[in-house]
């Protein structure tokens, strides 16, 4: 997914807009690797193995995207009424039609493929990458606030200017002019940082993202695109986790589970054969465990990232400017313009400059190993009532002793199997440095970036204020 | 969160002006019976000192009286709409206080409506994880003999989603034990019981050597009575933990909250009832044999779980819609963390480092000297 063409990704915004000619109530959520390149939209696509939920916010439009590499057998993208498999046979998908979309063999769910306009017509939709996300509402302008608070300081100024006059109080008139000085430098400031903000979004950021531009934008915010990268990256590091689960953690319990009993007229024994795949097994669910610590924290950035750009320069920032206006309140404001400056511009290019970093690095996909276990889709059906004690896995429970295969796995037995499988660097490296790396290096070096920048900046605008607890709870 | 009545405050910080005026006025007098200069000069020092306390915490309360007059659709307009709130409704005509207290119930509601979710999903997965079946092998012996076969527990891998959720769990509880303190923090401050310090602080700014003292005072009670609570109201403008997940993620949290006695789909519907077709199909034939075939087959395919499942059919847990809402778990744990543990670390910083600008302010003299001269 880090690699695809960007070509390939500026092509699929532009189909929608090849041939449609209205908003469409599209939540789509196919992986951009789910077009091919040069795909019209009766064209069958080429699919990445990636799982996706169906989006459906509204109930006019769905899509189901669930995608393997082929429609026939396993999942497959759901095409929106219409299009070619790879046989170049015509699939009719619609809503008369559910049963053709579906995810085999853990979960045959039956999802419906139809795309709607808004005036009710079926049409061959695009596969238009839809986010998975709500976008919430926009944050507010933060220069008019403060520039609002920036006036208020010099309206207080000028009240204690008027003052010093009434009371004939010349040190009163001395401070209030010296004070005044600190409004202009605090009018200075305000325009450096409208400058810093453009400078960040026009410059710095699409140097970093700029494939990511949403179709009809022209550009960005540096924060909007920091929001993306980590939004796709989360939502990438959620399938990675719910694949390995499915592929691998739920598929080697179901093995560990496997237990044989043999009763004949009051003697009974009882076989574990394959409880030793227990030892992988537990390793696979802390593995997931640590996954999802890696997701719950780019979850965080991702939070953390929407707190800045709606809260912490709109808020903080303007306060800390209109304290920084007097003498006694400088410290306070200082840390405040410190802190919005530090989570608004730093902690957002820190996010783009990192995932730069890990991009950078070509990691490919994890390969997850197909386990032969038994599910709860197994069928038990006629040929079994006659049968032995054949058991419908790559491990029998019967087999107390760990016999040798002769599959590529040649000399080791069924435990060493799953470990082995568990072990193959096309898996453990990929999904370490995804997870590890991606998931809990970049965010935590990201806070700290942003946290050790406060420091020094406070110092710059007058005070020096510990934030060593933030740190700690990062 | 209703504004308490502090005119006992006033009251209570005359009647302190009052004291320490006279204390000062006695002091001034033993001055200059004993011909004392220095009794004398710090008599004449603390009677503006004196005055300056009172001033200020006549200046902290009209400022507290205000936070009950400020409307929230006031504050809201200057914010740009502000956010809306349903868990309570944040009125237009309430306070700050009042706003305050509802935007912390919000997040409460939020954070507790996560945690009903992750434990039901706990739930959910714990159960999935222990589901077996047994088969009988060969199934022409009806399990006659005995339940010779294999059992299997497809779903154990599940157990991993359990842990999974446990984390979330852990991370849940301590944001909403967080809320909860600042709940209860902000029910302490409004109750009005912190402004009694403020009488307190007018009589010892002004003792020998306790100025930094009364000044500490006065500027604890300013950053817990009136910085506080800004903040609060400052987070409810521009920050809302439910616009944040969605409504369509908030929907799938609030159906997995209220989903905790829905069960799991073990056997999927297509597998549950190509055995039972198969089963009837040879049941068909009327001989007994075919019919006790037709029995073994159905036992086989796991009959009771499909009585199970067709009779919670429509309200089971499948694996997608499962995952599907331990993802937006997972979210709303990220959200409850930041909106409950973060931002009020945040908050406390916030308000030590202007307790520490206030305190070293107010434990100075202020030189108002001239002023106090014209009044």
């Amino acid at each position: 997914m880090r690699r695809m063409p960007f070509a390939l990704l500026a092509l699929l915004f532009l189909i929608p807009a090849s041939f449609s000619d209205g908003p469409l109530y599209m939540t789509g959520c196919c992986p951009d690797e789910a077009l091919g390149a040069g795909a019209a939209p009766d064209q069958v696509i080429a699919y990445a193995s990636q799982r996706l939920d169906v989006c459906n916010p509204d109930g006019t439009a769905r899509i189901s995207c669930v995608v393997e590499e082929t429609m026939h057998g396993g999942t497959g993208c759901c095409l929106p009424y219409g299009g070619l498999d790879t046989d170049g046979d015509r699939i009719e998908y619609a809503r008369a039609n559910p049963g053709d979309c579906g995810t085999w063999p853990y979960d045959p769910v039956i999802t419906p493929c139809t795309v709607e306009r808004p005036g009710g017509d079926i049409m061959p939709g695009s596969e238009t990458p839809a986010p998975t996300r709500t976008p919430g509402p926009p944050p507010p302008d933060w220069v008019p606030i403060a520039l609002l608070a920036a006036l208020t300081g010099l309206g207080v100024l000028m009240i204690f200017y008027l003052l010093s006059y009434l009371v004939d109080a010349e040190h009163m008139r001395a401070m209030a002019t010296s004070e005044m000085w600190q409004v202009f430098i605090t009018a200075v400031m305000i325009a450096g940082f409208v400058g810093a903000d453009a400078f960040a979004g026009e410059v710095v950021a699409p140097a970093f993202g700029e494939a990511f531009l949403p179709p009809g934008e022209e550009s960005m915010k540096h924060t909007e695109y920091a929001v993306i990268f980590t939004e796709e990256m989360a939502d990438y590091q959620w399938g990675m986790l719910k694949d390995f689960t499915n592929k691998v953690v739920v598929p080697m319990g179901s093995l560990s589970a496997l237990n044989g009993n043999c009763w004949l007229f009051g003697v009974a024994f009882s076989f574990s054969g394959c409880s030793s795949i227990n030892v992988p097994f537990s390793s696979a669910s802390l593995a997931a465990r640590t996954m999802s610590v890696a997701v719950l924290a780019l979850n965080s950035q991702l939070v953390l990232l929407k707190v800045a750009s709606g809260f912490f320069f709109p808020v903080l920032l303007p306060i800390g400017l209109f304290l920084r206006t007097f003498h006694v309140t400088r410290g306070t404001g200082g840390f405040l313009i410190a802190f919005a400056i530090s989570f608004y511009f730093v902690y957002p290019l820190g996010v783009l400059i990192t995932q730069g970093f890990y991009d950078s690095v070509g990691v490919g996909e994890p390969e997850f190993p197909d386990i032969n276990a038994v599910t709860a889709a197994e069928s038990w059906a006629v040929e079994t009532m006659v049968s032995t004690f054949d058991v419908p896995a790559e491990c029998d429970p019967f087999k107390t002793y760990d016999y040798p295969e002769t599959d590529e796995f040649e000399g080791y037995g069924y435990t060493q199997k799953q470990i082995n499988r568990l072990l193959k660097e096309e898996l453990v490296d990929r999904l370490l440095y995804i997870f590890m790396i991606g998931g809990v290096f970049t965010p935590a070096l990201n806070v700290l970036i942003a946290l050790s920048v406060i420091r020094p900046l406070a110092r710059v605008f007058g005070t020096e204020v510990d934030v060593s607890a933030l740190a700690r709870i990062s | 969160m209703v504004c308490p009545d502090i005119g006992w405050v006033y009251s209570l910080s005359l009647l302190s002006l009052g004291v320490t005026a006279m204390v000062v006025g006695l002091a001034y007098a033993l001055g200059q019976v004993l011909n004392n200069p220095q009794f004398n000069v710090w008599a004449k020092t603390e009677i503006y000192q004196v005055f300056v306390s009172f001033f200020i915490v006549i200046l902290v309360l009209f400022v507290h009286d205000s936070f009950c007059s400020f409307r929230y659709s006031d504050l809201a307009g200057l914010a740009g709409g502000g956010q809306e709130y349903a868990h309570p409704e944040i009125g237009a005509d309430d306070n700050m206080m009042d706003s305050a207290g509802k935007y912390l119930a919000n997040v409460g509601h939020f954070i507790k409506t996560e945690m009903r979710a992750a434990r039901a999903l706990y739930g959910v997965a714990e159960e999935a994880s222990r589901y077996s079946r047994t088969p009988c092998m060969p199934a022409i012996t009806f399990c006659l003999y005995g339940t010779s076969g294999y059992s299997v527990r497809p779903y154990q891998g599940l157990s991993s989603w359990v842990q999974v959720l446990g984390t979330s769990l852990y991370t849940d509880t301590a944001s909403y034990l967080t809320v909860l303190i600042q709940m209860a923090l902000l029910a302490f401050i409004s109750g009005g019981g912190i402004m009694a310090y403020l009488p307190f602080a007018i009589i010892i700014r002004s003792l020998p050597m306790m100025r930094q003292f009364g000044g500490g005072l006065l500027a604890i009670c300013i950053a817990l009575f009136i910085i506080y609570p800004a903040l609060l109201v400052a987070e409810s403008l521009f920050w809302n933990p439910y616009n944040m997940l969605g409504d369509a993620g908030w929907g799938t949290l609030v159906d997995a909250a209220d989903g905790i006695s829905r069960g799991f789909q073990y056997v999927p519907p297509l597998e549950a009832g190509g055995a039972l077709a198969l089963a009837m199909t040879l049941a068909s034939a009327l001989s007994v044999v075919d019919i006790a075939a037709a029995i073994g087959v159905a036992a086989s395919a796991g009959i009771v779980s499909l009585a199970v499942m067709i009779h919670g059919l429509t309200d089971v847990w499948t694996l997608s819609e499962l995952e599907k809402a331990v993802g937006i778990s997972m979210q709303a744990a990220s959200i409850s963390f930041l909106s409950a543990t973060f931002l009020f670390s945040l908050n406390i910083i916030a308000i030590g480092a202007s307790a520490r600008e206030l305190g070293r302010l107010l434990g100075q003299e202020v030189d108002l000297s001239r002023l106090m001269q014209v009044i």
